[in-house]
């Protein structure tokens, strides 16, 4: 309803809208339109850029004060959804209008404008309504915060307001410099979860501290202080970097098996230590095994048609244990294209299904270490001293 | 966050088996002129390579195990260090500090991380080593069955 209002007040300015409509049924139907599209265009009121002439200093000191009054105290929406704190704001802007008393022809408040952005990709619009969505989420609480990062908090707390304040004046450096910088945060955010609402206070402070050149935007980790905790950069950092290892260390209980019901990082970490150790004990058992058994080059090629458990493994043993049974026809040179060595494999047995599966996915794993290392097996006669060097 | 995605990921079993199979079959061409010994320290090797190889290069252990040198070492070695571990230290931080280098240890380029890290690096290490270690498993069984 307010909303109306407010579109009801733009209609009597009369602005010029674009070349396919200029009466006012027209505007009705544009209105009707964006009526539609809600969520495009009301930002756009935002936005706009309200030129002042010199006649309009008296209207403009009034816009001033209405619409710092209008920045100062955020209200206290329920967290419904980002239209509801643009209706509430539009309302303001539109009672700010009210009494404002806007003359048609030196407010500049051009339809094209609006039209022109219907349009528009939208990212702007978006963000808006990101950061509309965080001044609501911020004004509704009331716990202790801390900032990890404050000038990203600060250039978000300011902005959301400068980008109504710009509205009306716009045109001072300090604010644009706030936007760019707040659409450049937007960017770069990864997590944002919290803002001071004493901070608007403080926006004076920002203002002074921000008076820079937009930075690249960085990779912040927000992290809320809770209640009764310290809040001291430190202890936060401290605090983040716990949660961190606990989160991992749960993690891991899940990959050592029987370990559901051990708690305590010490307890766990030798758990962990004793499972990667037997581990790689059992890599070298298992190798020392496969050692001793490979000599034997004789299979039935029936046996390996059997069904296995480990059915991904299966298709491929069967090639390895022909490939080692026809080693007189193997070839020795080894090349360095999956596809040949692949081609190898099959022609010297029946056609297998597994094998399929295999050639798309290695592309170009290949590598020079491991073909080293696998010529190295070729020669097969080096000592070990020197596989230990080409590894 | 991503990086739990990366700690989500399975290892490629297919791809390891056929890395190791490969590996296994040059060096079964070789069978007459190496010793079991030297054998089963050369598998050991393949095993460690084909398993950094199907983890890629965008790991720290598998940066570790390819291009460096991770010292595979005997399991004589291992043990020996194994026991380190449960000595009683003085307080709980001397002894966290005293696993972490322990687990550093055991994990390939664990040195160069730090804690948080490294328990993001041991998990996916163990995924890949519990994944070659049932290869193994699978192949000798299946040369144990075809005698």
């Amino acid at each position: 309803m307010e909303k109306d209002t407010f579109f009801s007040i733009s209609n009597k300015l009369e602005f010029p809208l674009p070349p396919s409509s200029s009466s006012s049924p027209m505007n009705h139907h544009h209105h009707q339109q964006q009526h539609q599209h809600q969520h495009q265009h009301l930002p756009e009121f935002l936005h706009v850029n309200w030129t002042h002439s010199g006649d309009q200093s008296a209207t403009n000191g009034h816009f001033e004060s209405a619409l710092s009054s209008l920045v100062s105290s955020p209200t206290a929406p329920p967290v419904a959804g980002e239209s509801v704190v643009i209706r509430e704001l539009i309302g303001r802007l539109g009672s700010i209008c009210n009494s404002g008393e806007i003359s048609p022809p030196s407010s500049h408040f051009t339809g094209s404008q609006m039209a022109g952005k219907v349009s528009s990709p939208p990212t702007p619009m978006e963000t808006e309504f990101k950061t509309a969505q965080e001044v609501s989420s911020v004004s509704g609480e009331s716990n202790s915060r801390k900032r990890k990062s404050v000038m990203k908090g600060k250039a978000k707390e300011t902005t959301t307001t400068t980008s109504i304040v710009n509205v009306s004046k716009g045109g001072e450096e300090d604010e644009n410099v706030y936007a760019k910088r707040w659409k450049s945060a937007e960017d770069g955010k990864t997590k944002a979860e919290e803002n001071n609402s004493g901070e608007v206070s403080g926006q004076k402070q920002g203002k002074d501290s921000n008076a820079k050149p937009p930075e690249p935007p960085k990779d912040y980790i927000h992290v809320r202080a809770r209640r009764g905790q310290a809040t001291d950069s430190h202890s936060l950092a401290e605090r983040v970097r716990r949660e961190k290892i606990s989160k991992r260390m749960k993690f891991l209980q899940d990959l050592v098996p029987g370990c559901n019901k051990v708690t305590g990082k010490a307890v766990m970490l030798d758990e962990i230590i004793n499972y990667v150790q037997s581990l790689q004990r059992q890599v070298e058992f298992l190798s020392m095994k496969l050692a001793t058994v490979n000599p034997r080059l004789e299979f039935n090629m029936e046996n390996f048609i059997a069904k296995d458990t480990h059915s991904m493994v299966h298709p491929l043993e069967a090639a390895a244990a022909a490939a080692a049974a026809a080693a007189s026809a193997f070839p020795y040179s080894y090349q360095p294209q999956q596809g040949t060595t692949l081609e190898a494999l099959t022609m010297q047995m029946q056609p297998h299904d597994g094998f399929a599966d295999i050639p798309p996915q290695l592309g170009n794993f290949w590598e020079d270490d491991l073909q080293s290392v696998v010529q190295s097996f070729n020669n097969g006669s080096l000592p070990t001293s020197h596989m230990k060097i080409e590894l | 966050m991503h990086n739990n995605k990366y700690l989500k990921e399975n290892p490629n079993q297919p791809l390891l088996a056929y890395h190791f199979i490969q590996a296994l079959t040059r060096i079964n061409l070789a069978a007459h002129t190496t010793s079991t010994k030297q054998r089963s320290h050369i598998i050991k090797h393949a095993a460690y390579v084909s398993m950094a190889f199907a983890a890629g290069n965008k790991r720290t252990w598998t940066h570790a195990v390819l291009h460096n040198r991770f010292p595979i070492k005997t399991r004589f070695h291992r043990l020996s260090g194994s026991r380190r571990s449960f000595i009683v230290s003085l307080s709980r931080n001397k002894e966290t500090l005293h696993q972490a280098h322990l687990l550093r240890s055991l994990v390939p380029g664990g040195h160069a991380m730090e804690f948080s890290s490294l328990l993001m690096e041991t998990a996916n290490y163990i995924q890949y080593l519990t994944a070659q270690v049932r290869l193994m498993q699978c192949i000798v069984e299946k040369f144990d069955m075809h005698v």
